[in-house]
Protein backbone atom coordinates (compact mmCIF):
# COMPACT_ATOMS: atom_id res chain seq x y z
CA UNK A 1 0.00 0.00 0.00
CA UNK A 2 2.94 2.17 0.88
CA UNK A 3 4.04 1.96 -2.80
CA UNK A 4 1.06 3.23 -3.93
CA UNK A 5 1.79 7.03 -3.40
CA UNK A 6 5.17 6.35 -4.25
CA UNK A 7 4.27 5.06 -7.86
CA UNK A 8 1.89 8.03 -8.08
CA UNK A 9 4.34 10.40 -7.63
CA UNK A 10 6.43 8.71 -10.06
CA UNK A 11 3.70 8.96 -12.70
CA UNK A 12 3.37 12.74 -12.04
CA UNK A 13 7.03 13.20 -12.46
CA UNK A 14 7.09 11.32 -15.45
CA UNK A 15 3.59 12.96 -16.78
CA UNK A 16 4.95 16.14 -15.69
CA UNK A 17 8.20 15.77 -17.94
CA UNK A 18 6.92 14.47 -20.80
CA UNK A 19 3.54 16.94 -21.15
CA UNK A 20 5.55 20.33 -22.37
CA UNK A 21 7.62 18.45 -24.90
CA UNK A 22 4.12 17.27 -26.61
CA UNK A 23 2.76 20.39 -26.35
CA UNK A 24 5.94 21.77 -27.97
CA UNK A 25 5.13 19.37 -30.57
CA UNK A 26 1.96 19.88 -31.00
CA UNK A 27 2.56 23.27 -30.60
CA UNK A 28 4.87 23.45 -34.11
CA UNK A 29 2.83 21.15 -36.12
CA UNK A 30 0.41 23.58 -35.92
CA UNK A 31 2.25 26.52 -36.74
CA UNK A 32 3.61 24.75 -39.45
CA UNK A 33 0.26 23.88 -40.94
CA UNK A 34 -1.11 27.22 -40.46
CA UNK A 35 2.22 28.33 -41.89
CA UNK A 36 1.42 26.16 -44.93
CA UNK A 37 -2.16 27.26 -45.49
CA UNK A 38 -1.21 30.80 -46.56
CA UNK A 39 -0.20 32.73 -48.60
CA UNK A 40 3.48 33.24 -48.97
CA UNK A 41 6.61 34.66 -49.66
CA UNK A 42 10.11 33.13 -49.01
CA UNK A 43 14.06 33.04 -50.02
CA UNK A 44 15.44 29.49 -49.14
CA UNK A 45 19.29 28.53 -49.32
CA UNK A 46 21.45 25.66 -49.04
CA UNK A 47 24.53 24.94 -49.73
CA UNK A 48 25.86 21.57 -49.53
CA UNK A 49 29.50 20.01 -50.99
CA UNK A 50 27.86 19.93 -54.50
CA UNK A 51 25.52 22.24 -54.82
CA UNK A 52 24.61 25.82 -53.64
CA UNK A 53 21.79 27.97 -54.18
CA UNK A 54 18.84 30.70 -53.38
CA UNK A 55 15.48 30.48 -54.32
CA UNK A 56 13.11 32.96 -53.61
CA UNK A 57 9.90 31.99 -54.64
CA UNK A 58 5.60 33.32 -53.97
CA UNK A 59 3.15 31.03 -53.22
CA UNK A 60 -0.67 31.62 -53.83
CA UNK A 61 -1.62 28.64 -53.03
CA UNK A 62 -0.60 24.47 -53.45
CA UNK A 63 -1.39 24.93 -56.92
CA UNK A 64 0.35 28.28 -57.80
CA UNK A 65 3.57 29.29 -57.40
CA UNK A 66 6.26 30.88 -58.85
CA UNK A 67 10.24 30.95 -58.10
CA UNK A 68 13.70 32.08 -58.89
CA UNK A 69 16.85 30.17 -58.57
CA UNK A 70 19.84 31.86 -57.90
CA UNK A 71 23.38 30.82 -57.77
CA UNK A 72 26.19 32.71 -56.57
CA UNK A 73 24.24 36.31 -56.58
CA UNK A 74 23.11 35.09 -60.63
CA UNK A 75 19.58 34.79 -61.35
CA UNK A 76 19.63 31.48 -63.52
CA UNK A 77 15.90 30.17 -64.04
CA UNK A 78 12.55 31.36 -63.41
CA UNK A 79 9.98 28.76 -62.89
CA UNK A 80 6.09 29.22 -62.74
CA UNK A 81 3.82 26.44 -61.33
CA UNK A 82 -0.19 27.63 -62.39
CA UNK A 83 -2.35 24.24 -61.55
CA UNK A 84 -1.65 21.65 -64.42
CA UNK A 85 1.31 24.38 -66.41
CA UNK A 86 5.02 24.96 -65.73
CA UNK A 87 6.55 27.71 -67.33
CA UNK A 88 10.36 28.40 -67.30
CA UNK A 89 12.60 31.26 -68.63
CA UNK A 90 16.30 30.91 -68.49
CA UNK A 91 17.02 34.28 -67.05
CA UNK A 92 20.86 33.25 -68.10
CA UNK A 93 20.43 31.74 -71.11
CA UNK A 94 24.65 30.59 -70.41
CA UNK A 95 23.33 28.58 -68.09
CA UNK A 96 21.56 26.44 -70.38
CA UNK A 97 24.62 25.32 -71.93
CA UNK A 98 25.32 23.54 -68.70
CA UNK A 99 22.53 21.52 -68.65
CA UNK A 100 22.52 19.72 -72.22
CA UNK A 101 22.74 20.66 -76.01
CA UNK A 102 19.79 20.01 -76.61
CA UNK A 103 16.50 21.65 -73.89
CA UNK A 104 14.04 19.67 -75.86
CA UNK A 105 12.19 20.32 -79.29
CA UNK A 106 14.22 22.34 -81.29
CA UNK A 107 11.22 25.30 -80.79
CA UNK A 108 11.89 25.01 -77.25
CA UNK A 109 15.31 25.15 -76.99
CA UNK A 110 15.46 28.29 -79.54
CA UNK A 111 12.94 29.81 -76.87
CA UNK A 112 15.06 29.04 -74.02
CA UNK A 113 18.10 29.78 -75.33
CA UNK A 114 16.95 33.13 -75.62
CA UNK A 115 15.53 33.83 -73.19
CA UNK A 116 12.09 33.60 -74.01
CA UNK A 117 9.11 32.13 -71.46
CA UNK A 118 8.24 28.30 -72.62
CA UNK A 119 4.99 27.23 -70.88
CA UNK A 120 4.02 23.46 -71.05
CA UNK A 121 0.29 22.96 -70.36
CA UNK A 122 0.50 19.96 -68.81
CA UNK A 123 3.90 20.17 -67.22
CA UNK A 124 3.36 21.12 -63.54
CA UNK A 125 5.19 18.42 -61.55
CA UNK A 126 3.56 16.09 -58.61
CA UNK A 127 2.22 17.53 -56.24
CA UNK A 128 4.72 16.32 -53.34
CA UNK A 129 7.43 13.68 -54.25
CA UNK A 130 8.10 10.90 -52.09
CA UNK A 131 11.60 10.17 -51.68
CA UNK A 132 12.98 6.46 -50.59
CA UNK A 133 15.58 6.61 -47.37
CA UNK A 134 16.07 9.26 -45.30
CA UNK A 135 15.12 13.28 -45.96
CA UNK A 136 17.97 15.85 -45.78
CA UNK A 137 20.05 15.09 -48.18
CA UNK A 138 19.34 17.59 -51.51
CA UNK A 139 16.56 15.89 -53.69
CA UNK A 140 18.81 17.18 -56.91
CA UNK A 141 15.83 19.75 -57.96
CA UNK A 142 16.51 22.76 -55.85
CA UNK A 143 12.76 23.95 -56.81
CA UNK A 144 11.37 20.30 -54.78
CA UNK A 145 13.75 21.31 -52.28
CA UNK A 146 12.48 24.65 -51.91
CA UNK A 147 9.11 24.06 -52.12
CA UNK A 148 9.32 21.49 -49.47
CA UNK A 149 11.18 23.54 -46.66
CA UNK A 150 8.41 23.41 -44.26
CA UNK A 151 6.71 20.39 -45.13
CA UNK A 152 9.97 18.40 -44.46
CA UNK A 153 10.00 19.80 -40.80
CA UNK A 154 7.11 17.21 -40.23
CA UNK A 155 8.93 14.65 -41.60
CA UNK A 156 12.40 16.02 -39.58
CA UNK A 157 10.13 15.89 -36.45
CA UNK A 158 9.66 12.78 -36.53
CA UNK A 159 13.37 11.78 -36.71
CA UNK A 160 13.99 13.64 -33.51
CA UNK A 161 13.99 12.65 -29.70
CA UNK A 162 12.06 15.73 -28.91
CA UNK A 163 10.59 18.95 -30.10
CA UNK A 164 11.07 21.84 -27.31
CA UNK A 165 10.57 25.63 -26.72
CA UNK A 166 14.06 26.85 -26.80
CA UNK A 167 15.49 28.07 -23.17
CA UNK A 168 18.19 29.45 -22.08
CA UNK A 169 17.55 27.73 -18.35
CA UNK A 170 16.74 24.62 -19.95
CA UNK A 171 19.00 22.06 -18.17
CA UNK A 172 19.57 20.02 -21.27
CA UNK A 173 20.66 23.15 -23.38
CA UNK A 174 24.16 23.31 -24.05
CA UNK A 175 25.15 26.48 -26.26
CA UNK A 176 28.72 25.66 -27.17
CA UNK A 177 26.69 22.86 -29.58
CA UNK A 178 23.90 25.53 -31.02
CA UNK A 179 24.60 27.53 -34.07
CA UNK A 180 21.42 29.21 -34.14
CA UNK A 181 20.85 32.77 -33.02
CA UNK A 182 18.62 33.25 -29.95
CA UNK A 183 14.97 34.17 -30.52
CA UNK A 184 14.04 37.91 -30.10
CA UNK A 185 11.78 37.61 -26.87
CA UNK A 186 10.81 41.56 -26.73
CA UNK A 187 9.00 40.73 -30.31
CA UNK A 188 7.65 37.68 -29.20
CA UNK A 189 9.18 35.24 -31.52
CA UNK A 190 9.88 31.45 -30.49
CA UNK A 191 12.23 29.42 -31.30
CA UNK A 192 11.56 25.40 -31.50
CA UNK A 193 14.33 23.10 -31.20
CA UNK A 194 14.61 19.29 -32.73
CA UNK A 195 16.59 17.20 -30.16
CA UNK A 196 18.33 15.06 -31.73
CA UNK A 197 18.35 11.28 -30.82
CA UNK A 198 22.04 9.96 -29.59
CA UNK A 199 24.70 8.26 -31.54
CA UNK A 200 25.20 4.95 -30.10
CA UNK A 201 28.71 4.46 -28.36
CA UNK A 202 29.03 1.15 -28.40
CA UNK A 203 28.10 -2.39 -30.82
CA UNK A 204 25.14 -3.21 -28.46
CA UNK A 205 22.91 0.19 -28.75
CA UNK A 206 22.87 -1.15 -32.46
CA UNK A 207 21.27 -3.79 -34.59
CA UNK A 208 23.29 -3.99 -37.52
CA UNK A 209 26.78 -2.58 -35.72
CA UNK A 210 29.02 -0.08 -37.34
CA UNK A 211 27.86 -0.66 -41.31
CA UNK A 212 24.13 -0.98 -40.52
CA UNK A 213 22.19 1.46 -39.81
CA UNK A 214 24.27 2.55 -36.89
CA UNK A 215 24.18 6.25 -37.73
CA UNK A 216 21.52 8.21 -39.29
CA UNK A 217 21.37 12.20 -40.81
CA UNK A 218 18.63 13.10 -38.15
CA UNK A 219 21.22 12.25 -35.73
CA UNK A 220 23.56 15.28 -37.17
CA UNK A 221 20.81 17.54 -37.67
CA UNK A 222 20.93 20.71 -36.19
CA UNK A 223 16.86 22.26 -36.65
CA UNK A 224 15.20 25.23 -35.27
CA UNK A 225 12.51 26.81 -36.41
CA UNK A 226 11.78 30.61 -35.30
CA UNK A 227 8.04 31.33 -35.29
CA UNK A 228 6.33 34.60 -34.93
CA UNK A 229 2.45 36.08 -34.81
CA UNK A 230 2.06 31.89 -35.04
CA UNK A 231 3.48 31.20 -38.35
CA UNK A 232 7.25 30.19 -39.71
CA UNK A 233 9.14 32.68 -39.62
CA UNK A 234 12.72 31.15 -40.19
CA UNK A 235 14.11 27.74 -40.50
CA UNK A 236 17.64 27.29 -39.81
CA UNK A 237 19.04 23.45 -39.86
CA UNK A 238 22.22 22.28 -40.55
CA UNK A 239 23.92 18.66 -40.95
CA UNK A 240 26.84 18.56 -38.68
CA UNK A 241 29.08 16.31 -38.60
CA UNK A 242 32.34 17.50 -37.63
CA UNK A 243 30.20 19.71 -34.96
CA UNK A 244 28.77 16.64 -33.23
CA UNK A 245 28.92 16.67 -29.40
CA UNK A 246 30.25 13.14 -29.49
CA UNK A 247 32.58 13.34 -32.70
CA UNK A 248 34.08 16.21 -30.95
CA UNK A 249 34.77 14.50 -27.59
CA UNK A 250 36.15 11.13 -29.40
CA UNK A 251 38.54 13.86 -30.90
CA UNK A 252 39.96 15.67 -27.83
CA UNK A 253 40.43 12.08 -26.24
CA UNK A 254 41.80 10.91 -29.18
CA UNK A 255 40.04 8.26 -31.52
CA UNK A 256 41.33 5.02 -29.54
CA UNK A 257 39.37 6.14 -26.18
CA UNK A 258 36.08 4.39 -28.54
CA UNK A 259 37.26 2.19 -31.29
CA UNK A 260 33.11 1.74 -32.52
CA UNK A 261 32.47 5.72 -32.67
CA UNK A 262 35.97 5.99 -34.60
CA UNK A 263 34.98 3.51 -36.76
CA UNK A 264 31.50 4.77 -37.01
CA UNK A 265 32.88 7.71 -37.91
CA UNK A 266 34.97 6.18 -40.83
CA UNK A 267 32.02 4.59 -41.94
CA UNK A 268 30.18 7.98 -42.11
CA UNK A 269 33.39 9.98 -43.87
CA UNK A 270 33.54 7.02 -46.88
CA UNK A 271 29.31 7.55 -46.97
CA UNK A 272 28.74 3.81 -46.12
CA UNK A 273 26.00 4.44 -44.13
CA UNK A 274 22.48 3.49 -45.77
CA UNK A 275 22.04 7.08 -46.77
CA UNK A 276 25.08 9.45 -47.21
CA UNK A 277 25.43 11.93 -44.43
CA UNK A 278 27.17 14.49 -45.90
CA UNK A 279 27.32 18.45 -44.35
CA UNK A 280 24.28 20.49 -45.57
CA UNK A 281 23.09 24.08 -44.53
CA UNK A 282 19.62 25.24 -45.56
CA UNK A 283 17.72 28.33 -44.90
CA UNK A 284 14.71 29.15 -45.08
CA UNK A 285 13.32 32.77 -44.64
CA UNK A 286 9.07 33.69 -44.86
CA UNK A 287 6.76 36.36 -44.84
CA UNK A 288 2.75 36.39 -45.30
CA UNK A 289 1.97 38.88 -47.06
CA UNK A 290 -1.88 39.09 -48.01
CA UNK A 291 -2.14 38.01 -51.24
CA UNK A 292 0.26 36.83 -53.77
CA UNK A 293 -0.53 36.63 -57.60
CA UNK A 294 0.87 33.74 -59.70
CA UNK A 295 0.13 33.74 -63.57
CA UNK A 296 1.89 32.13 -66.74
CA UNK A 297 3.50 34.96 -68.13
CA UNK A 298 1.85 36.06 -71.47
CA UNK A 299 3.58 35.59 -74.56
CA UNK A 300 5.07 32.44 -73.63
CA UNK A 301 6.18 29.74 -76.20
CA UNK A 302 4.30 26.69 -76.31
CA UNK A 303 5.89 22.96 -75.95
CA UNK A 304 6.79 20.58 -73.81
CA UNK A 305 9.48 20.42 -71.24
CA UNK A 306 9.80 17.38 -70.15
CA UNK A 307 13.31 17.37 -71.61
CA UNK A 308 14.59 20.56 -69.88
CA UNK A 309 13.18 18.84 -66.16
CA UNK A 310 15.26 16.21 -66.83
CA UNK A 311 18.37 17.65 -67.86
CA UNK A 312 18.12 21.00 -65.16
CA UNK A 313 18.12 18.54 -62.67
CA UNK A 314 20.53 15.78 -64.39
CA UNK A 315 22.77 19.04 -64.30
CA UNK A 316 22.02 20.08 -61.01
CA UNK A 317 23.46 16.49 -59.56
CA UNK A 318 26.44 16.71 -62.05
CA UNK A 319 27.71 20.08 -60.38
CA UNK A 320 25.92 22.65 -62.55
CA UNK A 321 25.40 24.65 -58.67
CA UNK A 322 28.72 23.97 -57.37
CA UNK A 323 29.98 26.34 -55.09
CA UNK A 324 33.17 28.24 -55.92
CA UNK A 325 32.68 30.62 -52.33
CA UNK A 326 31.56 30.03 -49.01
CA UNK A 327 27.65 31.09 -48.42
CA UNK A 328 26.79 33.45 -46.10
CA UNK A 329 24.52 31.65 -43.24
CA UNK A 330 24.64 35.09 -41.25
CA UNK A 331 20.75 35.76 -40.63
CA UNK A 332 20.96 32.12 -38.79
CA UNK A 333 24.14 32.02 -36.83
CA UNK A 334 24.51 33.17 -33.36
CA UNK A 335 27.10 35.76 -33.10
CA UNK A 336 29.50 35.34 -30.58
CA UNK A 337 28.87 36.51 -27.40
CA UNK A 338 24.98 37.50 -28.18
CA UNK A 339 22.85 37.35 -25.06
CA UNK A 340 19.14 36.63 -25.35
CA UNK A 341 16.85 39.45 -26.54
CA UNK B 1 -23.63 6.42 -24.99
CA UNK B 2 -22.69 8.63 -28.50
CA UNK B 3 -24.53 7.18 -31.49
CA UNK B 4 -22.88 6.20 -33.96
CA UNK B 5 -20.84 9.05 -36.29
CA UNK B 6 -23.40 9.97 -38.60
CA UNK B 7 -20.53 10.34 -41.41
CA UNK B 8 -20.30 6.70 -42.06
CA UNK B 9 -23.80 6.69 -43.25
CA UNK B 10 -22.47 9.65 -46.00
CA UNK B 11 -19.39 6.74 -46.24
CA UNK B 12 -21.75 4.29 -47.39
CA UNK B 13 -23.17 6.59 -50.01
CA UNK B 14 -19.91 7.26 -51.05
CA UNK B 15 -18.90 3.30 -51.60
CA UNK B 16 -22.10 2.39 -53.42
CA UNK B 17 -21.58 5.39 -56.00
CA UNK B 18 -18.38 4.75 -56.51
CA UNK B 19 -18.37 0.84 -56.64
CA UNK B 20 -21.58 0.90 -59.28
CA UNK B 21 -21.44 4.09 -61.12
CA UNK B 22 -17.94 5.72 -61.08
CA UNK B 23 -16.68 3.60 -63.69
CA UNK B 24 -12.90 4.50 -63.02
CA UNK B 25 -12.67 1.98 -60.48
CA UNK B 26 -13.32 1.43 -56.37
CA UNK B 27 -12.47 4.69 -55.24
CA UNK B 28 -13.12 3.83 -51.37
CA UNK B 29 -11.02 1.90 -49.36
CA UNK B 30 -13.44 1.06 -46.81
CA UNK B 31 -17.03 1.62 -45.26
CA UNK B 32 -18.47 0.96 -41.79
CA UNK B 33 -21.27 -0.65 -40.43
CA UNK B 34 -22.42 2.11 -37.97
CA UNK B 35 -25.70 3.02 -38.09
CA UNK B 36 -27.07 6.12 -38.72
CA UNK B 37 -28.45 8.40 -35.76
CA UNK B 38 -31.97 9.32 -37.50
CA UNK B 39 -33.79 8.88 -40.51
CA UNK B 40 -33.35 11.38 -43.12
CA UNK B 41 -34.86 11.33 -46.42
CA UNK B 42 -34.00 9.00 -49.12
CA UNK B 43 -31.65 10.41 -51.32
CA UNK B 44 -32.40 11.37 -54.90
CA UNK B 45 -30.92 12.48 -57.99
CA UNK B 46 -30.27 16.24 -57.62
CA UNK B 47 -30.09 18.96 -60.86
CA UNK B 48 -26.89 20.66 -60.32
CA UNK B 49 -25.65 23.42 -61.74
CA UNK B 50 -22.94 22.24 -64.44
CA UNK B 51 -22.46 24.05 -67.75
CA UNK B 52 -22.64 21.22 -70.96
CA UNK B 53 -18.60 21.08 -70.82
CA UNK B 54 -16.10 21.67 -68.60
CA UNK B 55 -12.70 21.92 -70.26
CA UNK B 56 -14.07 20.30 -74.21
CA UNK B 57 -15.45 17.19 -71.92
CA UNK B 58 -19.03 16.55 -71.86
CA UNK B 59 -21.02 16.70 -68.76
CA UNK B 60 -23.38 14.02 -68.36
CA UNK B 61 -25.98 13.81 -65.57
CA UNK B 62 -25.90 9.29 -64.73
CA UNK B 63 -28.53 7.76 -63.69
CA UNK B 64 -28.30 6.71 -60.07
CA UNK B 65 -31.61 5.96 -58.75
CA UNK B 66 -31.00 2.05 -58.64
CA UNK B 67 -28.30 2.55 -56.26
CA UNK B 68 -29.67 5.29 -54.64
CA UNK B 69 -32.90 3.35 -53.73
CA UNK B 70 -30.73 0.38 -51.40
CA UNK B 71 -29.66 2.96 -49.25
CA UNK B 72 -32.23 3.47 -46.20
CA UNK B 73 -30.42 5.93 -44.21
CA UNK B 74 -28.18 8.91 -45.18
CA UNK B 75 -27.38 12.58 -44.13
CA UNK B 76 -27.73 13.77 -47.53
CA UNK B 77 -30.92 15.31 -49.29
CA UNK B 78 -30.09 14.34 -52.90
CA UNK B 79 -26.75 13.25 -54.54
CA UNK B 80 -25.84 13.95 -58.32
CA UNK B 81 -23.04 11.97 -59.82
CA UNK B 82 -22.06 13.52 -63.26
CA UNK B 83 -19.31 12.05 -65.85
CA UNK B 84 -17.08 14.07 -68.09
CA UNK B 85 -16.58 12.76 -71.34
CA UNK B 86 -14.05 13.06 -74.29
CA UNK B 87 -16.48 13.70 -78.16
CA UNK B 88 -15.45 9.70 -78.55
CA UNK B 89 -17.44 8.98 -75.27
CA UNK B 90 -13.96 8.23 -73.35
CA UNK B 91 -14.45 9.04 -69.37
CA UNK B 92 -12.25 10.82 -67.54
CA UNK B 93 -13.95 12.04 -64.37
CA UNK B 94 -16.69 11.92 -62.57
CA UNK B 95 -18.19 14.29 -59.68
CA UNK B 96 -20.13 13.64 -57.20
CA UNK B 97 -22.59 16.29 -55.74
CA UNK B 98 -24.16 15.68 -52.14
CA UNK B 99 -26.63 18.10 -50.94
CA UNK B 100 -26.13 17.66 -46.75
CA UNK B 101 -29.59 17.67 -45.26
CA UNK B 102 -30.63 19.40 -42.28
CA UNK B 103 -29.73 16.20 -39.63
CA UNK B 104 -26.11 16.64 -41.10
CA UNK B 105 -23.42 18.42 -38.86
CA UNK B 106 -22.19 20.12 -41.96
CA UNK B 107 -19.85 22.45 -40.21
CA UNK B 108 -18.29 20.31 -37.55
CA UNK B 109 -14.66 18.81 -38.70
CA UNK B 110 -15.17 15.19 -37.47
CA UNK B 111 -17.96 15.10 -39.88
CA UNK B 112 -16.25 16.12 -42.40
CA UNK B 113 -13.30 13.64 -41.57
CA UNK B 114 -14.97 10.97 -41.50
CA UNK B 115 -16.24 12.01 -45.37
CA UNK B 116 -12.44 12.51 -46.51
CA UNK B 117 -11.28 9.59 -44.53
CA UNK B 118 -13.47 7.26 -46.58
CA UNK B 119 -12.20 8.35 -49.65
CA UNK B 120 -9.09 6.52 -51.95
CA UNK B 121 -6.61 3.90 -51.17
CA UNK B 122 -4.29 7.15 -49.52
CA UNK B 123 -4.15 9.17 -46.26
CA UNK B 124 -5.80 11.93 -48.23
CA UNK B 125 -3.56 15.58 -48.16
CA UNK B 126 -4.69 18.67 -47.44
CA UNK B 127 -4.10 21.42 -49.89
CA UNK B 128 -5.08 24.83 -49.57
CA UNK B 129 -6.64 26.02 -53.20
CA UNK B 130 -7.11 29.98 -53.68
CA UNK B 131 -8.80 30.55 -50.01
CA UNK B 132 -10.72 26.67 -49.65
CA UNK B 133 -9.36 23.35 -48.87
CA UNK B 134 -9.56 20.46 -51.05
CA UNK B 135 -8.07 16.97 -49.78
CA UNK B 136 -6.28 14.92 -52.33
CA UNK B 137 -6.33 11.09 -52.10
CA UNK B 138 -5.27 8.74 -54.41
CA UNK B 139 -7.27 5.77 -55.64
CA UNK B 140 -6.53 2.58 -58.08
CA UNK B 141 -5.08 4.63 -61.51
CA UNK B 142 -7.45 7.92 -60.23
CA UNK B 143 -6.70 11.06 -58.03
CA UNK B 144 -9.66 12.16 -56.05
CA UNK B 145 -10.20 15.32 -55.27
CA UNK B 146 -13.28 16.09 -52.17
CA UNK B 147 -14.14 19.78 -51.17
CA UNK B 148 -17.08 21.26 -48.82
CA UNK B 149 -19.46 24.43 -48.64
CA UNK B 150 -22.15 24.81 -46.81
CA UNK B 151 -24.72 23.25 -48.67
CA UNK B 152 -22.82 19.88 -49.48
CA UNK B 153 -19.30 17.83 -50.53
CA UNK B 154 -18.09 17.23 -53.91
CA UNK B 155 -15.85 14.43 -55.13
CA UNK B 156 -14.07 14.65 -58.20
CA UNK B 157 -12.40 11.49 -59.69
CA UNK B 158 -9.86 12.28 -62.44
CA UNK B 159 -8.33 9.05 -64.59
CA UNK B 160 -4.54 9.78 -63.56
CA UNK B 161 -3.67 10.04 -67.25
CA UNK B 162 -6.10 12.92 -67.69
CA UNK B 163 -3.01 15.95 -68.43
CA UNK B 164 -5.26 18.96 -66.36
CA UNK B 165 -6.61 17.36 -62.94
CA UNK B 166 -5.60 20.46 -61.61
CA UNK B 167 -7.29 22.75 -63.86
CA UNK B 168 -10.57 21.18 -63.79
CA UNK B 169 -10.85 21.25 -60.17
CA UNK B 170 -10.27 24.87 -60.05
CA UNK B 171 -12.67 25.43 -62.33
CA UNK B 172 -15.56 23.41 -60.62
CA UNK B 173 -14.43 24.44 -57.01
CA UNK B 174 -14.72 27.93 -58.42
CA UNK B 175 -18.18 27.21 -59.96
CA UNK B 176 -21.43 27.07 -57.36
CA UNK B 177 -22.55 23.61 -58.19
CA UNK B 178 -25.59 23.73 -55.63
CA UNK B 179 -27.77 26.77 -55.69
Amino acid sequence: VRRVPLVVILALTLLASCSPQNEDVQELKGFLARSELAPRVFDYRALGPTDEFEVHGEVADDLRYKMVLSHEGRRLVQYVVSDDALAVRLADPAFGKKLANQLGHPTVDAALREGKWVVDPSGAPALFKKVAGQRGVSSGDPFQDTREAIRVITEYITQARAVKEWNLEDIEYRPQYDPWRYPNKEAQEVRYDLLRQPLPKSEAQTLGGQTGDAAQIGQFRKTSVFVWRNRVREICSVIDIDGHEDIRALRERGLRSNPFLANLLKVIQRKETSVPIEPRISIAEVGYPDEVAVGIPAGAVRGKLETFVSAFKQGVTAGALRPTRRMSIDECRRPPGETPG
Amino acid sequence: VRPPFRGAAVGRILLLLSAASLLLGPACSSSSDAVAASTPAPASVYEVDLPARVLGLRVVSENIRANLSRIQQSYLQSVGLFSFRESNDLLRATLQVGRFNDVADAQKARFRDSIIGQLGSSVPIRLRVGSRSVYLATGSDQNIFTWFDRKGFYVLSIRSDYPFPRTMMRKLLNTELLT
